[in-house]
């Protein structure tokens, strides 16, 4: 695994996985296995005198592996006290390069982090930064240089050294998923919303609500239809229940209901004569004959329909040949039909893109476009009462373009009080001592 | 043997999480998760198959993407909302155990954080906030107009209040305001802010309902961030007109009559009516962006685009030299905002407000506007005008006869500017074109912007371009030959040789026998999209042939 003599190098980087555990108990057995008399802290602590401050091996340049400059690389050259250390004791020539620095595997991020070209340049950001207090910025964000900008002229490490000021981390790539909603911000209302339309306009506002509002009544009625379909009387269960109250209270009352009483007395039954006894149902014959006959009468019959099935496919064929024109022109419509579907299913897909998603339980609803009638348009600006409220028409906005999810009011729970009771066991004892 | 595929394992149901999920793998309070998710700009997402994100089940639930909630969580303003919950935590615990000198404690120290990290983030250059503004502009409005007791706290409203007439003073000073409509929900305007349009809306003076269904601390959140973003894009704004930022009153103001003097800077800013300090310290010039002349143009935008420069500059000096006095029934604000910003002078009585230039008095008024049905005393040399005259003015870009707008009269009606009326509109729109809602909510039906993107995504990706250019010739040839056959149609009859007219109709069918060739030549999957494109500008085309019909026989009977 490990050369055991720091004046060689290690031949090969020392693979250390994730697994910290793991890993410390690999390194830790070979290490026993080497230094059988004394434990690593022993060493030290001999060595040190105690406490040891690292000021390196005087008047020796350290020849660092391979494998030390890239475990110096992770913990940044000498910017941390404990990577000084650390690079002190890997030097030690009787500990073993990798015993006790077993360094956490750079995570993925750390690595492409290290690895960029732009990491010298961030690095140096870093440091110098890091003294100083993340405060509010100047007002100038975007820059005051009057060179014209776009979203593609935007100076990455520009941005990333902001990044790194404020976040202290390395900028998380991030696919920005904007809204492809075509719907714009503020929607402006209809020409006939104005405060002082003009006829044509005010008329074709009213005719759209007149339009909404029979849409509604449209579905009130065939949902009554429908109920009085599946249920009938139902829908006007009011009504009958009413009307059949009336006739109860009203029963006995008038003196042509009860003549009628009399005659539903006898019920007179029909004579039903069982002597003899009813003839059973016919049997159904079956068409299919039994045994060895209706084998041969299978096949007989199976070559029967071969034959008729192949002629009529060549009477088809020919038949179909003189009618080529007529079958492109059906095979013309059926693929003109699939492109069709095809376009509907693309319509159908961009408009599902741009369109108002539908997120969580409920669906959005266009909200009712507001509207003066004529009698209550303002004779002017002063006298004008507005209608609708922009509070409402925001929120809409947002749930239009997906940003927020339809919500509703979830509704007021009763909160009923707390009572207390004693089990019965329970009150027989308290009296008991009470008394 | 290969290894059995597991069900959910991969697909939409490894990138897709739900909200729950979410919360749990973030360790945040449900209000905290929608916080942060409104601030970082990470919205809930639909997955096309439910049903496999959520493991065979169809329970509607919210889910987000997965790397946005891991992205979510590299956020250092997440770590500063738990520490708020701790603070909160901690001051409850002591207040409600009588220490108070440890409450004070904790509300000196409250944790704060900033968002500026996060907008550069989201933006990162000025134009994709500008593009951004709309929502900034609407929500800061709305909440600057709050009342106290709505729970919002007040610094929050006084800073949306700022910040919103720092906006006006810009768009005052670069002469940017293109269109004004006054509704029955409010006004809308639209200003041209760096070649891009912004529209937002400002609710009337009159009071503010109470909407049940408003959840106001979502709202709260989203204006904390936009507050914060339209400081920045002030502050670019302003030097780029070279004013100071922050923004500082040219002239000395006297505020003994109004206000305190701590509150002069603000209460004359929210005036409109003074003119600010440039950064080499003076009055601001206040030069207004003079759109660029690009006289090589395409034939086609070329037109459309020159004509709305044409009322862009006409528009910036509309108002030039007039003077304007607001009786105190009108909208003293959004007045004082429209008339400045097409270049004209307004003033007030001193009783309505602060911000006042002159008097009634002043022999230089131009016009008055007043909005109360007038008795005898009017002074000679203005007009009498009303409140729609201004914006009318302003939507058309002319000054238009005052006389149609005397008070107590009925005015003119006010026509929307952001609804597309047909050219023919000179009779004050009762033929114009109606344009339902949703119209308006999508992008304007011009066909080849319509099909742009459908054609984009209906053809292969090989042919892309080909097949939009092949497409659009096409279009364009049918166009023309159309237009040709339209004009043909309402030219009058004049006196042309019978010669020259059979030459004339020889060459039309030439030309149509050209296209009819051309169109049979075209490729199968270009014909679909050629076929729309013709179909939709044949209804254009009548349509307006139909309101031009209308017109002719108006004005034959009137």
């Amino acid at each position: 695994l490990f050369q055991a003599d720091p004046a060689k190098p290690a031949a090969k980087r020392l693979r250390l996985s994730r697994n910290k555990k793991k890993t410390w108990r690999k390194l830790s057995r070979d290490v026993d296995n080497l230094l059988p008399e004394q434990t690593t802290a022993e060493l030290i602590r001999r060595r040190s005198g105690g406490f040891f401050i690292d000021v390196g091996e005087p008047g020796q340049r350290r020849r660092q592996s391979r494998q030390q400059q890239q475990q110096a690389k992770v913990e940044g050259s000498g910017s941390s006290a404990t990577s000084r250390i650390l690079s002190g004791l890997r030097c030690h020539e009787s500990l073993p390069s990798g015993a006790a620095s077993a360094p956490a595997a750079e995570s993925k991020r750390q690595k492409k982090f290290n690895s960029r070209p732009l990491d010298r340049l961030v690095k140096h950001a870093a440091a110098a930064d890091q003294d100083k207090a993340a405060g509010p910025q100047t007002m100038d964000l975007w820059g005051s240089d009057p060179k014209p900008e776009s979203s593609a002229d935007t100076d990455i490490k520009d941005l990333v050294l902001h990044q790194m000021r404020c976040t202290r981390q390395a900028p998380v790539k991030r696919r920005f998923r904007t809204g492809t909603s075509s719907a714009p911000a503020c929607p402006v209302p209809q020409p006939g919303a104005s405060y002082n339309p003009s006829l044509a306009d005010h008329e074709a506002m009213l005719a759209a609500a007149t339009q909404s509002e029979l849409v509604k009544e449209s579905r009130a009625k065939r949902l009554h239809g429908q109920m009085e379909r599946h249920f009938p009387g139902t829908a006007g269960a009011a009504a009958a229940l009413a009307a059949a109250n009336d006739k109860e209270m009203a029963a006995g009352l008038f003196e042509s209901d009860s003549e009628g009483e009399g005659e539903g007395d006898d019920i007179v039954d029909k004579e039903v004569d069982d002597s003899t006894p009813s003839e059973p149902p016919p049997v159904a014959k079956s068409d299919q004959p039994a045994g060895r006959t209706s084998r041969k009468q299978n096949a007989e019959v199976r070559r029967q329909r071969a034959q008729a099935a192949e002629l009529k496919r060549r009477k088809r064929q020919s038949v179909d040949l003189d009618r080529l024109t007529e079958l492109s022109r059906q095979v013309g419509r059926s693929l003109a039909a699939g492109d069709r579907q095809r376009q509907a299913r693309l319509a159908k897909r961009r408009e599902r893109a741009s369109g108002t998603k539908r997120l969580g339980r409920h669906r959005f609803e266009e909200p009712e476009a507001e509207f003066k009638l004529a009698d209550e348009l303002a004779p002017s600006l002063r006298q004008l009462r507005p209608e609708g409220d922009l509070f409402v028409d925001a929120v809409k906005s947002y749930q239009r373009r997906s940003m927020l999810e339809p919500r509703s009011r979830t509704a007021w729970r009763r909160k009923y009080p707390h009572k207390r009771y004693r089990k019965k066991g329970l009150e027989a004892s308290a009296d008991g001592e009470g008394k | 043997m290969t290894k059995m595929k597991k069900k959910f394992t991969r697909g939409e149901a490894t990138t897709f999480i739900s909200r729950k999920q979410a919360l749990k793998r973030l360790q945040l309070s449900l209000n905290d998760f929608r916080r942060l998710c409104i601030l970082k700009g990470v919205y809930p997402q639909e997955p096309v198959n439910r049903r496999r994100v959520n493991k065979g089940s169809s329970t509607p639930k919210v889910y987000y993407h997965l790397k946005d909630i891991q992205f979510l969580g590299h956020e250092r303003v997440m770590q500063k909302l738990r520490d708020i919950k701790a603070h909160l935590k901690k001051a409850k615990r002591a207040k409600e155990r009588g220490e108070m000198h440890t409450v004070d404690r904790l509300q000196r120290n409250f944790p704060a954080y900033t968002l500026d990290h996060i907008i550069r983030e989201r933006y990162p250059a000025f134009e994709d906030a500008v593009r951004d503004l709309d929502d900034c502009l609407c929500l800061c409005f709305l909440f600057s107009r709050l009342p106290k007791e709505r729970g919002v706290p007040v610094e929050q409203i006084r800073l949306s209040a700022r910040l919103t007439v720092q906006f006006l003073h810009w768009v005052i000073a670069a002469r940017a305001l293109r269109k004004v409509f006054v509704s029955i929900k409010g006004y809308y305007f639209e200003a041209d802010v760096n070649g891009v349009s912004v529209v937002w809306s400002v609710p009337h003076q009159l009071g503010l309902h109470d909407p049940a269904d408003v959840d106001f601390k979502i709202l709260r959140t989203f204006n904390e961030f936009y507050t914060t973003m339209l400081g920045f894009v002030n502050y670019r704004l302003y030097s780029s007109l070279g004013l100071a930022y922050p923004p500082a009153l040219a002239n000395e103001v006297d505020p003994s009559d109004y206000c305190q003097t701590g509150e002069a800077h603000e209460e004359f800013m929210a005036s409109l009516n003074q003119p600010l300090l440039s950064r080499r310290g003076g009055e601001a010039e206040g030069n207004p962006a003079e759109p660029d002349d690009f006289p090589d143009e395409e034939a086609e935008g070329a037109e459309a685009a020159s004509a709305a420069r044409r009322k862009a500059r006409a528009q910036q000096r509309l108002f030039n030299g007039c003077r304007f006095f607001l009786n105190r029934e009108t909208p003293r604000q959004i007045l004082c905002f429209v008339i400045r910003s097409c270049g004209g002078e307004v003033s007030w009585s001193p009783l309505s407000g602060p911000g006042s230039r002159y008097p009634e008095s002043d022999q230089r008024v131009t016009h008055q506007i007043v909005d109360r049905p007038l008795g005898d005393s009017r002074l000679s040399g203005r007009a009498y005008v009303q409140p729609q005259w201004v914006f009318d003015c302003v939507n058309s870009g002319s000054l238009l006869p005052t006389g149609d707008y005397a008070p107590g009269l009925p005015p003119p009606p006010h026509l929307s500017p952001f609804a597309a009326y047909s050219a023919d509109d000179a009779d004050g729109g009762d033929e114009a074109a109606q344009l339902p809602y949703s119209a308006t909510r999508s992008a304007p039906p011009d066909p080849v912007e319509l099909r742009r993107p459908s054609a984009a995504a209906e053809l292969e990706e090989e042919d892309d371009d080909e097949a939009e250019d092949a497409a659009k010739r096409e279009a364009a040839a049918a166009d023309a030959a159309q237009v040709g056959k339209q004009q043909k149609k309402q030219k009058k009859p004049s006196v042309v040789a019978e010669g020259t007219q059979r030459r004339t109709q020889d060459a039309k069918q030439a030309a149509a026998e050209e296209r009819r060739l051309r169109e049979m030549m075209l490729p199968k999957k270009h014909k679909q999209l050629y076929k729309k494109m013709v179909f939709s500008r044949k209804r254009q085309a009548r349509e307006s042939a139909q309101l031009a019909e209308k017109k002719q026989k108006r004005q034959r009977t009137a």
